[in-house]
């Protein structure tokens, strides 16, 4: 066995391709992530630390094991998919029917696409929450809030593909949103469609955007993330206790573990495990497919894509202008600078301040908000007026609680931007659910255990 | 894999993972093992597994194993469902076995023509469910065994369709004189009428000699039911029996089918392919299907669609079935009319009626939906208005022809009655003249001249019946007046006999405000025209009853000092309503005009001008004349066929 291994590997042929022998000594390992193109974006020792589940939930490596998937069963639906009207709803059809494994293929990316865009949202708030977007890390934050853009705008350019009703009645209400933007908003709309309205010309748009510009733009930005965590000597770790956070380099005692073969393990049980529950979702549920695309029968409700429907559902608040463009336009400009302000950085426990001044000052914004939200013309208004109150009400309590140590010092210990930023993932939450779940014919508020699901 | 332990620091758990790696990759490999398993063990593979099973029996030739398709590229068919019932072009029927049974007979080959055109499902599907169409939001539904032939309308769009009764006396005939000795087996009429039945068949069959068969002829009034019968035969007798029964309902009065009908409901083109989505199923009892849907409609529409201004038939359970195949049958065909079949052809093409073209069937398909089978009227649930009996035959004794065509022609505005003559999309000139004279039949038989003359004269009731219908336009003593003539003229007395007076007692004077007074019994008429022989000669001053000739010019002064208070300067209208109004004075008769001046319109403010009173002078005969006349000028003249003008357009 140990000779046929040997023959194997002792020639010039081998040599000249794999470099380095097995990597069975500390040297060879060192040499195989150094050397090896797929592995050379790890570093060839990890602190262990960053090793942990907990400290990431691997939420990045699983949206790029996603983006890797998409990438796969993207390209062998490519093979049987003609982006032409009606050829296109026909071959969906074709390879629901009659392309070997082609439903298991279109679900498996189906599903690929809607966890990606949750796992990305995720790794987000994390990042945020592990205040990983620090010093020198700003920029690749930056970096991270476009990948999330464009991981939305990669799914939703697929979403029209299908040419069935769903797809062209949730891309008839997304480009509908960006026709609302002031000023530009034929302009924008025009480019989207390539027409006045939804046809084979946007179709062809959206096959290029999808299979083309966005996968390069994505894949070239998942590059530069990686390579910008890298220069920053691994993902961000919170200072140990008793040594101080430097720009230099690690503290010696900093406990670490060859990448090979402890890292690439843990990444290897994260790709499988995230395969393996994408396939078994492949293969139990299958992707929807409804008729043909038809311009003049509106499904009634019309519905975007669930990453949208919060957008969605904020649009019945205030006028499009405002809720789709506007408001998703600042949030992301508002995300994007998170790093940029002091206040962030610092992230000072709220109650250091003066606590009345604080207290009148943060009930004085709710009364604002609640004002607003009032006047919104929002049905019911409770969807969104229950997450501020109730987050007012426990910022308040960290006014009053004493104790050292649980929930009470938990509380007390929050930064207003951590506050500020959970208001904003409940509501995310919010919307999303009421927008997808509660929402009924002419966008009426629906219990869908009384009337059922209108996806 | 030969793995040395960390020396220092934390656990790293490297077996536990590893463990979990081989675990989690065994699962993995099983799952993505699953994914072909689903596309490999497949319902179809088992049907066709087991068709090789039976046909090994007999020695046949069994099918290679894989996906069976029609694919007609020209007409957008991919027909995959001979993958399961391969009989259908594919493999050898085998005779008793449900799925493998040989298809019917009929004039198409499923090879060339696909499966889905006719039977409709999504034919690009290979599971059961979803090519029966059974899937919530994909593609259309099979049609079920009972409604299989509402498929051919998918092409047949136009299939001539005579009336119920003609074509049932035809059959009869048939019968009588045993046309099926012969015309069997080979020279079966099965679908004679596809092709359409040439107006001369019967005179080419008699041309024919073979040996000594008779082909003895028809009586002439025979030859038609029997052709209208042929026509019948298209190899659908219940898409024909529902197309019939469509054709005496009336659905076109208020729906536009292909092109035809009126616009007060939905158009029902393409109704039997309608989407599930958007259907209320909520008060349906039986099967969530179109069919279903389309049936409990037809028994009690305001059950299933509340707002629906459509009337309750009163179907039986048998006809809703008919009408619900019938519905299923309007498929919107779309295929260029090069590929139409020929009755499309002559349908859309030709523009040939697919309906007869006699009063009593146009009756059947405009009028009946509304007004009733016998014209009775009917009163549609959710308006208020009551649609008038048109068959009565007191209205009938009023309404003028040229009242009655140009109601149809122009519909009536305001009210539910469309204009069937405005459009391409409603009547022909020929057949609202067909309608009005079936309309006509209608009316009561006069009595006849005979026994009314034989009845003894009873004077009082004479005099009474002349005070209520004549004395109003003729005067009290029969001496005239500017809208109706003297009666008791010497002329009259003289040189008429009773009959001719008790014929424009029952036929009306046409063209006049002479109504028919047919509804009156034999006895009253009696009295009447003996009244009216009786009437004394009218005064020498007042027996110059004529239709003068006015002048516009001196009408037009009077109309600016007595009418345009009221009716406008231009006669566009304001207190009163506008007089310059094309359907108004296209059916106002120069009578109608002149007594509405002379008498006034009770119960509105329109005065009497014939009289005078203190605030208004009394306008002369002449000058009525003269503003007759000035309206006139306004107006194509009355005389003028109401079809007329849009020929010369």
């Amino acid at each position: 066995m140990s000779r046929l291994l040997d023959a194997l590997t002792r020639n010039r042929v081998w040599k000249s391709i794999v470099r380095h022998g097995y990597p069975d000594t500390n040297k060879n390992r060192t040499l195989l992530v150094f050397s090896n193109f797929f592995l050379h974006a790890h570093p060839v020792k990890a602190r262990l630390r960053a090793f942990a589940f907990s400290r990431t939930l691997y939420l990045g490596g699983l949206s790029i094991g996603c983006f890797a998937l998409l990438i796969i069963t993207g390209t062998l639906l490519m093979f049987f998919y003609r982006p032409a009207v009606p050829q296109a709803y026909h071959d969906m059809k074709d390879i629901e029917f009659v392309v070997f494994t082609g439903m298991f293929q279109r679900n498996l990316h189906r599903w690929a696409a809607h966890a990606m865009v949750a796992l990305v949202f995720a790794h987000m708030a994390l990042t945020f929450y592990r205040k990983a977007y620090r010093p020198p890390r700003e920029f690749n934050w930056v970096i991270g809030v476009l990948l999330f853009v464009g991981t939305v705008l990669l799914s939703y350019t697929g979403y029209l593909l299908p040419w069935d009703q769903l797809a062209y009645w949730a891309v008839t209400v997304g480009t509908n949103m960006a026709g609302a933007t002031p000023f530009l908003g034929d302009w924008i709309k025009r480019l989207l469609l390539g027409a006045g309205r939804i046809g084979e010309s946007t179709l062809i748009r959206f096959y290029v955007l999808h299979c083309v510009v966005l996968p390069l733009a994505v894949g070239f930005g998942i590059g530069l993330h990686i390579w910008r965590i890298r220069k920053d000597r691994g993902i961000y770790l919170p200072p140990r206790p008793g040594s101080v956070e430097s720009s230099g380099d690690e503290p010696a005692d900093e406990p670490t573990a060859m990448t090979f073969p402890h890292l690439l393990l843990r990444e290897g049980v994260a790709g499988v495990a995230l395969t393996l529950a994408l396939s078994l979702g492949a293969l139990l549920a299958d992707a929807p497919l409804e008729d043909i695309a038809n311009p003049d029968r509106t499904p009634n409700p019309a519905k975007s894509p669930w990453y949208f429907l919060g957008l969605q559902e904020l649009l019945h608040y205030w006028r499009p202008s405002i809720s789709g463009v506007l408001l998703p336009v600042l949030t992301l400009v508002a995300l994007a600078a998170i790093p940029y302000f002091q206040i962030n950085l610092d992230r000072r426990p709220l109650w250091e301040s003066p606590r009345r001044r604080t207290l009148a000052r943060l009930w004085a914004a709710i009364a604002l908000l609640t004002a607003l939200f009032w006047k919104s013309g929002a049905h019911p208004v409770w969807a969104i007026m229950v997450p501020l109150w109730g987050i007012g009400v426990v910022m308040s309590l960290g006014a009053f609680v004493q104790g050292k140590r649980g929930a009470a010092r938990a509380i007390r210990e929050r930064s207003l931007p951590f506050w500020i930023f959970t208001w904003f993932l409940v509501i995310v939450v919010v919307l999303t659910v009421v927008g997808t779940l509660f929402r009924g014919p002419g966008w009426s508020f629906v219990y869908p255990w009384r009337s059922g699901l209108y996806l | 894999m030969k793995s040395k332990a960390p020396t220092a620091g934390p656990p790293l758990h490297f077996t536990a993972l590893l463990a979990a790696l081989a675990i989690l990759s065994v699962l993995l490999v099983a799952t993505l093992a699953l994914a072909p398993a689903r596309s490999y063990f497949t319902g179809w593979r088992r049907i066709q597994r087991r068709y090789n099973t039976l046909v090994a029996r007999t020695h046949g030739r069994p099918v290679t194993v894989g996906i069976k398709q029609v694919w007609i590229p020209e007409r957008g068919v991919v027909d995959r469902c001979p993958t399961c019932h391969l009989s259908a072009g594919v493999a050898r029927p085998i005779e008793g076995d449900r799925l493998f049974a040989a298809h019917p007979v009929i004039p198409h080959d499923p090879r060339k023509l696909g499966c889905t055109p006719c039977h409709g499902g999504e034919g690009r599907a290979t599971s059961q469910r979803e090519a029966h169409g059974e899937v919530r939001f994909r593609g259309e539904a099979l049609l079920a065994r009972a409604d299989v032939e509402a498929g051919c309308g998918s092409c047949h769009s136009h299939l001539p369709t005579p009336s119920r009764a003609a074509a049932e006396q035809g059959r009869r005939i048939v019968e009588e004189v045993r046309c099926r000795d012969c015309h069997s087996g080979e020279r079966d009429l099965r679908s004679v009428g596809l092709r359409g039945v040439p107006a001369d068949w019967h005179a080419t069959h008699l041309g024919r000699t073979v040996g000594d068969v008779s082909f003895g002829p028809l009586a002439d009034e025979e030859i038609a039911p029997v052709t209208a019968w042929l026509s019948t035969l298209v190899g659908a007798p219940r898409l024909m029996a529902a197309r019939m029964l469509a054709a005496e309902s009336g659905c076109r009065g208020c729906h536009r089918i292909e092109g035809v009908g009126g616009d007060v409901g939905p158009d029902l083109t393409g109704e039997g392919r309608r989407p599930m989505e958007g259907l209320d199923f909520s008060a349906v009892r039986g099967p969530h299907t179109l069919p279903g849907w389309l049936r409990a409609h037809f028994l009690d529409p305001q059950s299933v669609v509340p707002e629906s201004a459509m009337p309750g038939l009163g179907l039986s359970d048998e006809a809703a079935g008919l009408l619900t195949t019938y519905v299923l049958s309007l498929r919107a065909a779309t295929m260029p009319l090069e590929q139409a079949p020929p009755d499309r052809v002559r349908g859309l093409g030709l523009r040939q009626r697919d309906f007869a073209a006699d009063g009593e069937s146009l009756f059947g398909v405009f009028c009946v939906g509304c007004h009733g089978r016998r014209g009775e009227g009917s009163k549609l649930p959710t308006l208020a208005s009551r649609v008038p009996p048109i068959g009565d035959p007191e209205f009938l004794a009023i309404a003028e022809d040229r009242y009655l065509r140009e109601s149809i022609a122009r519909g009536r505005p305001g009210r539910l009655m469309p204009a069937f003559g405005s459009t391409d999309t409603g009547l022909r000139p020929a057949e609202i003249d067909a309608l009005v004279g079936y309309l006509r039949g209608f009316m009561r038989a006069s009595p006849e001249p005979e026994a009314v003359l034989a009845e003894p004269v009873d004077e009082a009731l004479g005099l009474r019946l002349f005070a209520e219908n004549c004395a109003g336009c003729h005067g009290d003593r029969g001496e005239g007046n500017l809208i109706a003539p003297p009666l008791g003229a010497p002329d009259n007395l003289t040189t008429r006999a009773d009959s001719p007076i008790l014929g424009t007692l029952t036929n009306g004077v046409n063209d006049t405000a002479m109504r028919s007074f047919r509804h009156l019994d034999a006895r009253s008429l009696r009295a009447l025209v003996a009244t009216v022989r009786a009437l004394p000669p009218p005064p020498m001053a007042r027996t110059g009853w004529t239709r003068r000739p006015g002048d516009a010019a001196r009408g037009e002064g009077l109309f600016a000092t007595h009418c345009a208070t009221c009716h406008g300067r231009r006669g566009e209208g304001g207190r009163g309503p506008s007089l310059r109004n094309a359907g108004f004075l296209a059916s106002a008769t120069d009578d109608h005009l002149t007594a509405s001046i002379v008498r006034g319109f009770p119960g509105t403010e329109m005065p009497r001008f014939g009289t005078g009173d203190a605030l208004r002078a009394r306008l002369l005969p002449a000058q009525v004349a003269d503003l007759v006349a000035f309206l006139r000028g306004w107006a194509p003249s009355p005389r003028t066929p109401i079809h007329g003008a849009r020929h010369a357009r």
